[in-house]
């Protein structure tokens, strides 16, 4: 059942078995594990089905620090959340990731490993309607051979990313959960306060308010934050007894660590043999509106160890010679092949360049091959190290509701910005070692930020998850630290965040956290 | 520099060994000498766009080197002791190779933020010199 919070009359207590706050990709995922069980389910979203400017509003916040993304664009505020405008980008963590990694990174370390997360992972492809869970490159036709010399290791090596079509979890999921017997989706309802009483031992009851002013309780026996990496610090430093520090934060941590990926241009390689197949294309056959397969690269496990590198994936696009306008035009006038201009003007570009055009048919012809290629524009994502002093918390001014601003004061730390300027350096040195052309980085220098690098959308480790309470604010079953009843779910639970893109890893927590839930409830 | 892609093509080729394997009867025509002088100017002779990429990889040099005697000196003597440099060519594959372990031995100088090694930064900056009208007839042996 989906209702318009709006229509609940004001002083109401909802009762409830399971309350999840936040109808995101975790919220979402959170509430489908419910729809056949016999368990009460309220899912409450603080907008609508489609965007509202009015609700979208109370995300607004303040940056102090590093250059960060603009808080009001990077997320959504209804129905799927910020899959409404989601990449669909999915690979998992790798499994260094999840280790503790020694002096050189002391916040480092999951609770559990890769291989005990893999069981939701293998789910969660399901959830973001992708292919099978196998991300080895030999899986889908990358052999080792096909791969460009620098990338082929030691340092570099090919990775696989599977794109989601990318799954909108509000229109995709709406259906199921509107038939769903016992879970009931509230829209409009912002959760706005968790009553913990004063020993914050155990949540008793959420507050939740509407723009139309009205207000309702919500009384369930769990409580799952799913807000996103920003919101649920910010509604959990909201909450608990008056005049403290927030709920789930007596060791100060809600609202630290926050982290994205450092991503942004990365640089250019111009190659030695522009006419070389860079593609190492995968077999997957690509239909449109399924998901598709697609080839990046990143450091190799080995090189992170043995380098004391954190994680990065970087991508490329082509920059092909200026003949391939004139090809392009040649073959829209012998074939009709493509879209494109006028036969008076493809018949200019082909005249105009007609040396480049002949060069190019006769390599074809006698070599088979094609459009020569300039450079590469490479981008690049690397791992943010946990930062303490990278936080976010709560200002002075207040929105429509009365919840106090989210001020966020990203911070990257030296050691982010030198790993990045070495790993770029190493990359050309690679380039350069073996022949395969010659780097140009888009950073060389650490002391000076690089005019696209901003804090992104990957919102990550405010609620970091650890075994111990002085360093992390949920365990390893997602629950907050001393608070019995009340979990998060999302990237803010990541206490380190590695390359991959997050939301696969978001979905596969959700799951796992369904699973231990449901053990509650029974 | 290295703003219009001939510029990074030729340089590329340069570097990764096309200008740096002169055609047979620039070979033949060099002069072979113990040292290796004679055919390192004959390489730099045949690096295209010397000239142009040379004078920015010359000013990312110290002042102090960028002379045509201590560049070549610096070069040659980087080079393995018994390495073949008895010709253009035989000493392009010997140039070769050690810009490659330039990249491995991260022996790499930043030229217009371009990563090069230093062996071929050396070796267009001594390029550019060698080509200056006004230094006269520049001899290395």
């Amino acid at each position: 059942m989906i209702i318009d919070a709006r229509s609940i009359p004001r002083g109401t207590i909802v009762e409830t078995d399971l309350c999840i706050i936040g109808a995101g990709a975790a919220g979402i995922t959170l509430a489908r594990e419910f729809r056949d069980s016999p368990f009460r389910v309220a899912l409450l979203e603080s907008g609508g089905m489609h965007f509202d400017l009015e609700t979208q509003e109370l995300y607004k916040g303040r940056s102090v620090g590093d250059p960060f993304s603009d808080l009001m664009a990077d997320r959504l505020r209804y129905f799927g959340g910020t899959t409404n405008h989601w990449g669909g980008w999915c690979l998992p963590l790798d499994a260094i990731d999840f280790e503790a990694r020694g002096d050189a990174f002391p916040y480092h370390g999951w609770p559990f490993t890769k291989a005990q997360l893999d069981p939701w992972y293998a789910r969660a492809q399901e959830v973001c309607q992708l292919g099978p869970y196998d991300y080895r490159p030999s899986r889908w036709g990358v052999s080792r051979d096909k791969v460009p010399q620098p990338f082929g290791g030691p340092d570099f090596e090919a990775k696989i990313l599977q794109e989601s079509p990318p799954t909108r979890f509000g229109p995709v999921y709406a259906p199921e959960l509107r038939g769903a017997p016992r879970v009931t989706v509230y829209l409009h309802a912002n959760a706005f306060y968790l009553d913990a009483g004063e020993t914050a031992a155990e949540v008793k009851t959420l507050a939740v308010k509407t723009l139309s002013s009205d207000q309702f309780t919500v009384r369930a026996r769990l409580y799952v934050l799913a807000t996103g990496g920003i919101e649920n610090a910010r509604l959990l430093l909201a909450s608990g007894p008056e005049g403290g520090k927030g709920l789930g934060n007596a060791h100060d941590l809600v609202g630290r660590f926050f982290m994205t990926h450092l991503a942004a241009s990365g640089g250019t390689i111009v190659p030695a043999d522009s006419y070389r197949d860079f593609a190492f294309a995968t077999n997957d056959p690509y239909i449109p509106g399924k998901y598709r397969v697609d080839r990046i690269l990143g450091l190799s496990p080995q090189s992170m160890r043995r380098r004391h590198l954190p994680n990065m994936i970087l991508g490329w696009t082509y920059k092909f010679a200026p003949v391939r306008e004139a090809v392009d035009a040649l073959k829209r006038m012998t074939h009709g092949e493509g879209p494109g201009g006028s036969r008076l003007s493809d018949l200019s570009e082909v005249i105009a360049n007609f040396e480049g055009v002949t060069d190019f048919l006769a390599r074809k012809v006698l070599f088979g091959e094609g459009i020569p290629i300039e450079g590469l524009s490479l981008w690049y994502s690397f791992e943010q190290r946990p930062n303490r002093e990278s936080r976010v918390s709560l200002g002075a001014q207040r929105d429509r509701l009365g919840m106090p601003e989210v001020v966020v004061d990203w911070r990257v730390l030296p050691e982010d910005r030198r790993n990045a300027v070495d790993t770029l350096r190493l990359l050309g040195m690679e380039i350069g070692r073996t022949g395969f052309g010659r780097f140009r980085p888009a950073w060389a220098d650490a002391d000076k930020w690089p005019p696209d690098l901003s804090g992104n959308e990957h919102h990550m480790g405010t609620t970091r998850m650890h075994r111990d309470p002085k360093l992390g604010v949920v365990d390893a079953d997602c629950r907050v630290h001393d608070v019995a009843n009340l979990f998060v779910a999302g990237s803010s639970v990541f206490p380190t965040g590695g390359a991959a893109n997050p939301t696969l890893t978001i979905v596969a927590l959700a799951l796992r956290l369904a699973d231990h839930v449901k053990r509650l409830l029974a | 520099m290295f703003r219009s892609m001939p510029s990074r093509r030729a340089l590329i080729a340069a570097v990764t060994g096309a200008a740096l394997c002169p055609g047979s009867h620039a070979g033949s025509a060099a002069a072979a000498t113990e040292s290796g002088h004679a055919a390192l100017a004959v390489v730099c002779a045949h690096l295209p766009r010397a000239a142009t990429i040379g004078r920015t990889c010359r000013r990312a040099l110290p002042p102090a080197v960028a002379t045509p005697e201590r560049l070549a000196g610096l070069i040659l003597a980087s080079l393995p002791a018994a390495s073949d440099r008895s010709s253009a060519r035989a000493l392009s594959r010997v140039l070769r190779a050690r810009s490659r372990a330039d990249f491995c031995e991260g022996r790499i100088v930043s030229v217009d933020g371009w990563l090069l090694s230093l062996t071929e930064v050396r070796l267009y900056a001594l390029a550019t010199l060698l080509s200056q009208p006004s230094l006269g007839a520049v001899h290395l042996s």
